[in-house]
């Protein structure tokens, strides 16, 4: 029945009490088969009669079926303390994959303040704990209860969860600006995204996560203008300090070399969106970002240089951004609709 | 040569490597309480050993020892972070009070050190099966997969959980 069983780790930390000594492997996959076959919902009274057999036919039969059973009573024991949905969904966002866990962090927030205003007035030490949204265009500036200043770019979702031991935020996606604020307490401060967490020290920086695309796979992106900040990823577990005036990208198994600062990288803080000699599929890219809907670059086009500066405030800034490429570039911009438009070539 | 004295005993690695050992901590998770406290943990585990005066390597010994509490210290931190995000995406559900939560986590501790290495799919299917004690005909219905699969989603874990709790060898190193 294809189960194989390798050489074992030495890490059984939980190992309940039991001489622990080794069952013949063919006696654990019958009973594993067994215990499969118990909790299928399906077994037949011939079945049973089976089992009970089988369970009495040796010592070691009923050895390692009861292992099997403490197995399933540590999980069942679980449910009188947390509710199954609870666990489930804990276990699974710890190991799913990245795209997925994205995602149904994000339908959350969708779904979202009802939803985080009931938990929190339930449970006392989420009481710090908030969600925080931007619209696509949007932009919002706030100041945290320890005094840091946290910006939100165009279609971003955080949390925010402040306790007695640490100041934490969590990016689920897009970009953010901060600038710490000394805490009294001296409570460390902590920027945690999918790809690993971020520790500034005394600091003002941008970060900012993009899930994978066409452009390529998910992957957080920090930009330091003052201080310097720990960055740590979630799999490699490697860690670089990035100083004032570098950039770095990164993802869960890879840190990237960094880069010397792009003043073009923080200037979203002030409103503005800067371009300096850049391709224009990849400044159409980060138009994007700040537009309902699907805007592309023809491919013929894509190869454009750009320079300028942009504001992003305002009605409809990227309207009129794209009306400013019309007029510099060898360009059309085809509309087909509001919410699907696409730069070609002229 | 420090590193080859022959009876080296824990007070001598704690008075000559655990400032370097907190800093090298430090460095790892970018706040000082945490790393006194895994330093801590790093020397209560040396005591445990008894081939110590063996240790040709202190710094390499005291790291790998260190390194290991580090990555559960992490693990325990996303489960954390897995279960905050859990409760708020479940707002209907009873959750346990705040004194509960410390047994909680420890509670799912331990069942993702069992269901560890297991694809997302497969884990699934057995905590529908051990918690919701749900039947395989009604996992097949709630995951999209045919009982077949489901019964081979099952064998995989159930085979899995039991090495990892039962370890097949005995340890001896």
């Amino acid at each position: 029945m294809g189960v194989t069983f390798n050489a074992p780790s030495c890490a059984p930390n939980m190992r309940p009490s039991d001489d622990g000594s080794s069952l013949a492997e063919a006696i654990v996959i019958e009973a594993v088969a067994w215990y499969v076959q118990m909790a299928s919902g399906l077994q037949t009274a011939e079945q049973h009669a089976d089992f009970t057999q089988w369970h009495g036919k040796h010592p070691d039969h009923a050895s390692a079926w009861r292992r099997l059973q403490t197995m399933g009573e540590l999980l069942q024991g679980s449910t009188d303390r947390i509710e199954p949905d609870l666990t489930r969904t804990t276990l699974m966002c710890v190991a799913a994959p990245a795209r997925r866990r994205a995602f149904k962090t994000l339908l959350w927030v969708g779904t979202g303040s009802a939803a985080g205003y009931l938990v929190q007035a339930q449970i006392p030490w989420r009481r710090q704990l908030a969600g925080q949204r931007t619209a696509t265009g949007e932009r919002r500036d706030l100041t945290l209860a320890d005094g840091t200043r946290l910006l939100l770019n165009t279609a971003t979702a955080v949390d925010v969860h402040f306790d007695a031991y640490e100041r934490r935020v969590v990016l689920r996606g897009g970009e953010i600006m901060i600038a710490t604020a000394s805490d009294a307490a001296r409570r460390p401060f902590v920027v945690v995204t999918e790809d690993g967490l971020l520790t500034p020290v005394g600091t003002r920086f941008t970060v900012r996560r993009d899930d994978s695309d066409d452009y390529g796979p998910g992957h957080t992106r920090l930009a330091v203008s003052e201080g310097a900040v720990l960055v740590r990823n979630r799999m490699a577990d490697e860690s670089v300090l990035v100083p004032a005036g570098r950039q770095v990208r990164f993802s869960g198994d890879r840190i990237e070399p960094s880069l010397p600062l792009q003043e073009a990288e923080l200037s979203w803080t002030d409103g503005t969106l800067i371009a300096d000699g850049m391709r224009l599929d990849d400044f159409i890219a980060e138009l994007d970002r700040y537009r309902s809907g699907r805007l592309r670059c023809a491919p013929e086009a894509g190869g454009l240089r750009i320079t300028g500066s942009w504001p992003l405030d305002g009605n409809d800034p990227t309207d009129r951004i794209l009306a400013s490429l019309e007029r510099r570039l060898p360009v059309a911009v085809v509309r087909r609709t509001r919410y699907w438009v696409t730069v070609v070539a002229r | 040569m420090p590193d080859q004295a022959p009876f080296q005993t824990v007070e001598a690695l704690y008075s000559s490597h655990n400032g370097w050992l907190q800093r090298w901590l430090r460095h790892k998770l970018g706040n000082a309480f945490d790393a006194a406290d895994i330093a801590h943990d790093t020397f209560v585990r040396m005591l445990g050993k008894r081939e110590m005066q063996e240790i040709q390597e202190p710094r390499a010994y005291l790291v790998t020892i260190a390194g290991a509490l580090l990555k559960s210290h992490w693990r325990r931190q996303a489960l954390e972070q897995a279960w905050l995000e859990a409760v708020a995406a479940h707002p209907e559900v009873t959750t346990p009070s705040p004194e509960d939560r410390y047994l909680v986590l420890e509670t799912l501790e331990e069942i993702a050190r069992l269901l560890d290495g297991l694809p997302a799919q497969v884990r699934e299917a057995f905590l529908l099966s051990q918690l919701d004690g749900l039947t395989y005909p009604q996992i097949a219905q709630r995951l999209g997969l045919t009982v077949n699969v489901v019964q081979k989603a099952m064998t995989r874990a159930v085979a899995h959980c039991y090495q990892a709790l039962y370890p097949s060898v005995a340890c001896t190193a």
